[in-house]
């Protein structure tokens, strides 16, 4: 009697120990696809960026065959909850992006010589608003039409922005990003909006209304469109300190080049005029007057039978 | 009694067995993953390095020499930014034409400053980060055109990259 109550707690606890072993193995198995998963997404999104590189100016789909979150931070990505993949690339999105599919734009940053690509990221929860007048519609345009249509960017007109940004049409979206050129920058707000502000012009400054009117500048319309399609200054500012990195790292590799150059071509006394500006480059926000100057003395260099152009 | 602990003995036996040869099949299954990515991220990098401005000519058909000299120079300076981007890579230009009159010279600074330059040295090792304990080597490469500016030039050469992992 004993021996047959002892055999049948024997097999319960031999099968409930079998059973954990199982349900933990099931768990683990999960975790360790999903992480392989993630791990995958992640650097097929880097394989594509890095394949946009050729392109000077491309918008295309990234269908990731699933529902994922994905987290940009500055120079990382990451599947929620899993571990991040670097990403050398300046990269200015909202910091999740929900859904099956990521909408990129990359543009060639070139000033005046290419210094990187930037790579511009949005979704179909995402909506951005080019608020103008009609003081600072031209510009808008101009703005508007380098943007290619997948990206999901309106123009606005400050009038209109009431009846089109109203709490029944935000429910859609996990963020509406409103650029205001305009002057007045009186808006519906509620926790999906982000308001920046934007000077009517390629050099200027770029406010967050929702951070404290926190500024920070931008250098040129590809930067623009950088404030514009980031999240939050934070963000932005960690994108275009990026940016600048770069573009120290790449006037020092034209100052190298015009070295070089200089001592085999020693008849020319044009190089330093141009090794000068490629200096002033470097600095925190170089004026438009250093990139036609640098213009003008590569050309001056081209246009010489003893120099040779550098860029 | 016996007979019970003897079946739970063989069954957990074959769940072991079971479990074992489904580990190894996912393990290779992931290493299969693995080095298609790796595979992938080598033609990709290949294909977009020569678009890149560090070596890129500024009509972009070929690679500039003298940036090539350059940017040895700036990824020595910038290890980290250059680290992250080509990992443990060794990135090389070989000149295959016309042929350098100095075989298995390094094309560097010093060479440059020569009268006799481009003529001899015969490649430019731009980049180079081993990885220790390395157990394969991928080596991918493809031809390119290679610009001299001072002599306004072009050599044609091959570009490769080889990955330790």
């Amino acid at each position: 009697m004993m021996s047959s109550v002892f055999k049948y707690i024997l097999i319960a606890i031999v099968g409930v120990v079998v059973l954990l072993f199982f349900i933990s193995f099931a768990f683990r198995h999960a975790d360790t696809e999903e992480a392989i998963s993630a791990i995958v997404i992640a650097q097929t999104i880097d394989d594509t960026f890095e394949a946009f590189t050729i392109s000077p100016n491309l918008a295309t789909e990234i269908n990731l065959n699933r529902e994922v979150e994905l987290n940009v931070e500055c120079n990382k990505i990451s599947l929620k909850n899993q571990r991040q993949v670097d990403m050398p690339r300046v990269i200015f999105s909202p910091r999740t992006l929900k859904g099956n599919k990521i909408i990129t734009f990359t543009q060639s940053w070139d000033f005046p010589f290419k210094i990187t690509n930037f790579y511009y990221l949005t979704n179909l929860r995402t909506k951005t608003y080019l608020v103008y007048d009609s003081q600072t519609q031209e510009f808008v345009e101009a703005i508007n039409e380098t943007i290619p249509s997948k990206m999901r960017v309106e123009m606005l007109h400050f009038s209109s922005l009431g009846t089109q940004v109203s709490s029944q049409n935000t429910q859609n979206y996990d963020l509406i990003k409103l650029a205001f050129f305009s002057t007045d920058t009186s808006s519906p707000r509620n926790q999906k909006i982000k308001r920046i502000k934007l000077e009517p012009k390629e050099q200027g400054k770029v406010i967050f209304l929702d951070e404290q009117n926190k500024q920070e500048e931008y250098i040129s319309k590809e930067m623009l469109i950088g404030a514009i399609f980031s999240e939050d200054y934070e963000s932005y500012k960690c994108s275009k300190d990026k940016a600048m990195e770069k573009l120290g790292i790449i006037s020092d590799l034209y100052i190298g080049k015009t070295d070089l150059l200089s001592k085999k071509k020693t008849m020319c006394t044009k190089f330093d005029d141009l090794i000068r500006l490629l200096k002033d480059l470097k600095n925190p926000s170089p004026s438009t007057s250093t990139l036609s100057n640098l213009i003008s003395a590569n050309r001056d260099l081209a246009g010489d039978r003893n120099c040779v152009s550098i860029f | 009694m016996i007979e019970t602990i003897l079946v739970m003995i063989v069954v957990l036996i074959l769940l072991v067995i079971g479990i074992f040869y489904y580990a190894s099949f996912r393990s290779h299954e992931i290493s299969k993953t693995g080095s298609t990515l790796s595979s992938q991220q080598q033609e990709i990098m290949l294909a977009s390095i020569t678009s890149m401005p560090e070596f890129a000519c500024e009509d972009k058909n070929c690679i500039d020499a003298t940036k090539l000299l350059a940017t040895k120079t700036i990824i020595e300076q910038n290890p980290e930014h250059y680290g992250s981007l080509f990992n443990f890579r060794t990135i090389k230009v070989e000149i295959l034409y016309p042929e350098p009159t100095e075989k298995d010279k390094e094309c560097d600074i010093v060479a440059h400053n020569q009268q006799n330059y481009p003529s001899n040295c015969d490649h430019f090792l731009i980049y180079s980060k081993s990885l220790p304990n390395a157990k394969t080597t991928q080596t991918i490469s493809t031809p390119i055109s290679l610009y001299f500016p001072s002599k306004n030039e072009y050599k044609i050469a091959k570009i490769s990259i080889t990955k330790e992992s």
